[in-house]
């Protein structure tokens, strides 16, 4: 498995989670610097990388994560242990910020959400991705990811790029576990469609 | 698995990994507002200590100043109610062997236990020549008292005193009182030294 240099994955971060997040909180809220620069290096990758897969901008994905780390720095009580986890809490902070954002600006604006189809024909495999060179082949799939819709999109950032549970992504989302599982299979198929469509698939 | 699956998920995680970072200034920024948030709170809370405290001493500077009116208006009340509430450091406990009678003194001041019947009750002025019964209070020890010195030989001395002599020797006495005459004990001692102070009520008996 490749290690990222910055940091696990919300997932594997939320796994962790728990007891050491509170304590962390604790100390954050006392002031302490390291406390806050633990959990700033923890949660700001995740954080970061789901806003940047939302909005496909590094400007709005830097304003929201300061968003969200000033609230952490301003109002550390407004987290509940009792709700969910500090990456959950963190990430919902991210969402209802990046939404307002996104509201103010053009950048949400999906392509046009073709009607899927069944045929087998779409049904094709994936070489075309794989031979494509690497920049391209991330660049073609950042845009086809950014082309879903946002509903769809959330759901395979956090269950797919983040590794999320279907659990862990519903509290964010606050919907059903079905709904996130449901989304998340509308989204790959989207996905596939649309690679199709820009031939990068037989 | 579905292989065409795979794929995709393998290259949605590429993409995953591949994703930018923030700016280290990002995390700088937050830091240095970390700093300023909790400077800025800690600015604040010693600030409520602050006025916390100097509210603390103006209440108790307030409850001080009102007790000490308090104090200034029991002296000001009736004489034998002052006689009857000293305070209980000021206390002194006078040996029972020891009796407040030389026969000389109390003829002494004989005459002027009827000015004293005068602060009480003005009303009775005119029948100085009734029989009057006295009711004396605790002593009230003076500046000059010196615990060390046996009070077995000290002696008492019944005195018809202004309320500014009293007032010379330590005792608290209210401005109105200041020249009006008051019948008092003085505990003397050896060496002649007014330790203490007892102020004597007299009534007349019909």
């Amino acid at each position: 498995m490749q290690v990222r240099s910055w940091g696990m994955r919300a997932g594997q971060r939320m796994a962790h989670a728990g007891s050491e997040d509170q304590e962390l909180l604790r100390q954050l809220a006392r002031g302490n610097p390291a406390a806050f620069q633990t959990c700033y290096e923890r949660h700001q990758g995740p954080i970061f990388r789901f806003v940047w897969h939302m909005s496909g901008n590094r400007t709005t994905a830097e304003e929201v994560t300061q968003e969200v780390f000033l609230q952490l720095i301003h109002k550390p009580q407004k987290f509940d242990p009792a709700k969910g986890t500090l990456a959950g809490y963190l990430f919902g902070i991210a969402r209802n910020v990046m939404r307002r954002q996104m509201a103010m600006s053009f950048l949400d604006v999906p392509l046009e959400d073709e009607e899927l189809s069944d045929d087998p024909a779409l049904a094709a495999d994936f070489d075309m991705l794989t031979e494509l060179d690497r920049q391209e082949r991330l660049e073609l799939l950042h845009k086809s990811v950014l082309a879903l819709p946002a509903a769809y999109r959330e759901a395979l950032v956090l269950c797919d790029l983040e590794e999320m549970s279907y659990p862990a992504a519903a509290a964010i989302l606050n919907c059903p576990e079905g709904t996130v599982a449901s989304r998340l299979h509308r989204a790959r198929a989207m996905l596939k469609s649309r690679l199709q469509s820009m031939r990068c698939v037989r | 698995m579905n292989p065409q699956r795979d794929v995709l998920s393998d290259a949605l995680r590429e993409m995953s990994d591949a994703s930018p970072q923030a700016s280290p200034e990002l995390g700088a920024s937050l830091g240095e507002a970390f700093a300023r948030h909790h400077a800025r709170r800690r600015r604040r809370n010693r600030t409520a200590i602050v006025i916390g405290l100097a509210a603390c001493l103006a209440i108790s500077v307030a409850l001080l100043r009102a007790n000490k009116q308090t104090n200034t208006a029991r002296v000001a009340r009736p004489i034998s109610e002052v006689a009857k509430t000293p305070s209980p450091e000021q206390k002194v406990v006078v040996p029972e062997s020891w009796k407040p009678e030389p026969p000389t003194i109390t003829k002494a001041v004989a005459k002027p236990r009827l000015n004293a019947t005068k602060i009480n009750k003005p009303r009775n002025q005119g029948v100085e020549a009734q029989p009057a019964s006295e009711q004396t209070g605790d002593f009230v020890a003076l500046s000059t008292f010196d615990p060390a010195v046996p009070l077995g030989e000290s002696r008492m001395v019944r005195m018809d005193l202004p309320g500014s002599a009293l007032q010379q020797i330590g005792y608290p006495v209210d401005g109105q009182l200041l020249d009006r005459r008051i019948l008092t004990d003085v505990l003397v001692g050896q060496d002649g030294m007014p330790y203490a102070v007892r102020l004597v009520q007299t009534r007349n008996v019909h």
